[in-house]
């Protein structure tokens, strides 16, 4: 039996998304926030670490690296097991980052995307799930923090869906955003369309993002683990998880048991 | 320019393969059969170098490892160039091999797929493409794959049969061809490697490619010899060593010219 119920798998499968309310315990969540504040310091501290640097849109790479809490994150038990029904048994990491969005960052229409973009050959998209992304929320996310867009059903559009042109990302028809209370967090499908938008409040949204994909797919770059994660890295799964397992042949890691 | 013409176009993507007849000339067959046959010593004489080592089947895994010719041959553009642009311009390597299957080996139920990967829809999807380059004759009874022509876009769910002899199975070709021949297939087509019945070995020299965003086969990992023998961009990504979500690498014209080029000097 597996961990989504029916109207969840129904949801995500039509949808192409799902929140997960109230994953995070408020001490857990406390842990992870000082966690992702000791990874920020440190990389304002040096520029030589990986990320994207243009205030309001600031981007730690790799954030696993930075501290156990945050490795832990990967295989948590209130998400990891969705991620692990939906995408299968072989599923693997691709890319971890820490997202912080300060206010009145200017968008356009052009920055609705799909993961998959036009860096994937040779997928059928619609029918295929090749990736799943996870986002835990460390901020409450309300409808002016800057949450994430998704236009739900887009993950089966066809490859030749004329997209409207919209000037603002919010303007887009039918699209939903993602509200949620921090500690919670949310899951979609690689394919499904969807943008970021504006901070209008004045708390920096901050959130963790985890890219599942299969252990036959190779990491994004620079995000492949260092000796040290890997010494860490004490579980088949979490083996598997960071690329350390076979890419074809053989069984897939086991869940971990808590 | 493109390498294939409409007709091997339809013919690919309705049946799943294509041969493409006498694309090695006498001078590179010479060649090529002596690389495989100082790559076979090689490896016989060391049985901690990577292989199946059968009464069936010899099969030298990682033959790229052995000698320069067998790296230069991976952008042979005719050949490379056909499958370029069947699989995308994001192309890569996943594995290499030599196959020898001696006379008398028998395979009972070896009907498989190369691909077949949870939550990928394969009847549209395109993940692989393996070559099979013919270096001596494979006669009718000699074990030529025998493959199951429009397989590769069943719709998931289709029961099919897989025959003790593997001929047996209906519909299907045999790719008994003449040497210097090369043949593809996709990765999701039905095939199976048939019984050699005949008096020759069967030699076969395989490259199977993929997309740059997949991980290189299990053990194929390429040396820093190997990486070192890699001087355009083409070649790097092939081999697994660009930016696996970034930008392709370019195949135009001096791309083609540069292979062409690299593996004339590889023949000298």
């Amino acid at each position: 039996m597996g961990v989504l119920t029916d109207a969840q798998r129904i949801a995500f499968e039509s949808n192409g998304y799902l929140i997960l309310h109230d994953v995070l315990s408020a001490d857990e969540l406390a842990k992870v926030r000082a966690a992702a504040n000791r990874a920020e310091d440190r990389w304002r501290a040096d520029l030589s670490l990986p990320g994207y640097r243009e205030w309001p849109f600031e981007e730690i790479d790799a954030i696993m690296e930075y501290d156990d809490v945050l490795f832990d994150l990967v295989e948590h038990p209130q998400v990891f097991p969705y991620v692990h029904e939906v995408l299968g048994p072989d599923v693997q990491l691709i890319d971890h980052a820490y997202y912080m969005t300060g206010r009145d960052g200017a968008l356009n229409g052009s920055a609705w995307h799909t993961d998959l973009g036009n860096r994937i050959h040779g997928i059928y998209r619609p029918r295929s799930t090749l990736m799943v992304r996870a986002i835990f929320a460390l901020e409450d996310i309300g409808a002016r923090s800057g949450p994430t867009l998704v236009l739900p059903g887009s993950h089966r559009y066809p490859d030749d869906f004329d997209l409207p042109q919209v000037s603002d990302p919010v303007e887009m028809p039918g699209s939903v955003a993602l509200e949620c209370a921090a500690g919670s967090a949310y899951i979609y499908n690689g394919n499904l369309l969807h943008a970021p938008s504006t901070n209008r409040s004045n708390v920096t949204r901050r959130v963790l993002l985890f890219n599942y994909g299969h252990r036959w797919m190779r990491m994004w770059r620079g995000h492949g683990p260092s000796a040290a994660l890997i010494a860490k890295a004490g579980t088949p799964m979490r083996q598997q998880l960071i690329g350390q397992w076979r890419a074809y042949y053989g069984t897939n890691a086991p869940l971990s048991t808590a | 320019m493109t390498v294939l013409d409409q007709g091997q176009r339809f013919f690919f993507e309705c049946n799943g393969y294509l041969v493409l007849p006498d694309v090695l000339d006498a001078r590179q067959l010479d060649a090529l059969r002596a690389v495989c046959d100082e790559a076979e010593q090689c490896w016989r004489a060391d049985a901690s170098l990577a292989g199946v080592r059968r009464h069936d089947l010899d099969q030298v895994m990682a033959i790229v490892e052995y000698d320069e010719l067998f790296f230069t041959m991976l952008t042979y553009p005719p050949v490379f160039g056909a499958v370029r642009e069947l699989l995308g311009p994001d192309i890569s390597l996943l594995d290499h091999d030599y196959f020898i299957t001696p006379p008398g080996a028998t395979i009972h139920k070896g009907w498989h797929y190369d691909e077949s990967f949870p939550n990928v829809y394969h009847p549209r999807s395109r993940l692989m493409i393996k070559v099979f380059y013919v270096l001596h004759d494979i006669p009718a009874d000699g074990g030529g794959t025998v493959m199951l022509p429009g397989s590769h876009s069943f719709a998931p769910g289709w029961t099919l049969p897989n025959p003790p002899v593997p001929e047996d199975m209906p519909a299907s070709v045999r790719m008994n061809l003449r040497a210097g021949c090369a043949y593809f297939m996709a990765g999701r087509l039905f095939h199976s490697v048939g019984n050699n019945l005949s008096a020759r070995q069967r030699k076969l020299l395989i490259y199977t490619y993929g997309h740059k965003w997949m991980r290189t086969w299990d053990g194929y990992e390429p040396s820093e010899r190997v990486q070192s023998w890699a001087r355009t961009p083409m070649e790097r990504q092939l081999l697994g060593l660009t930016d696996p979500y970034g930008r392709n690498a370019g195949w135009e014209e001096k791309e083609r010219e540069e292979s062409l080029e690299a593996i004339a000097e590889a023949l000298e």
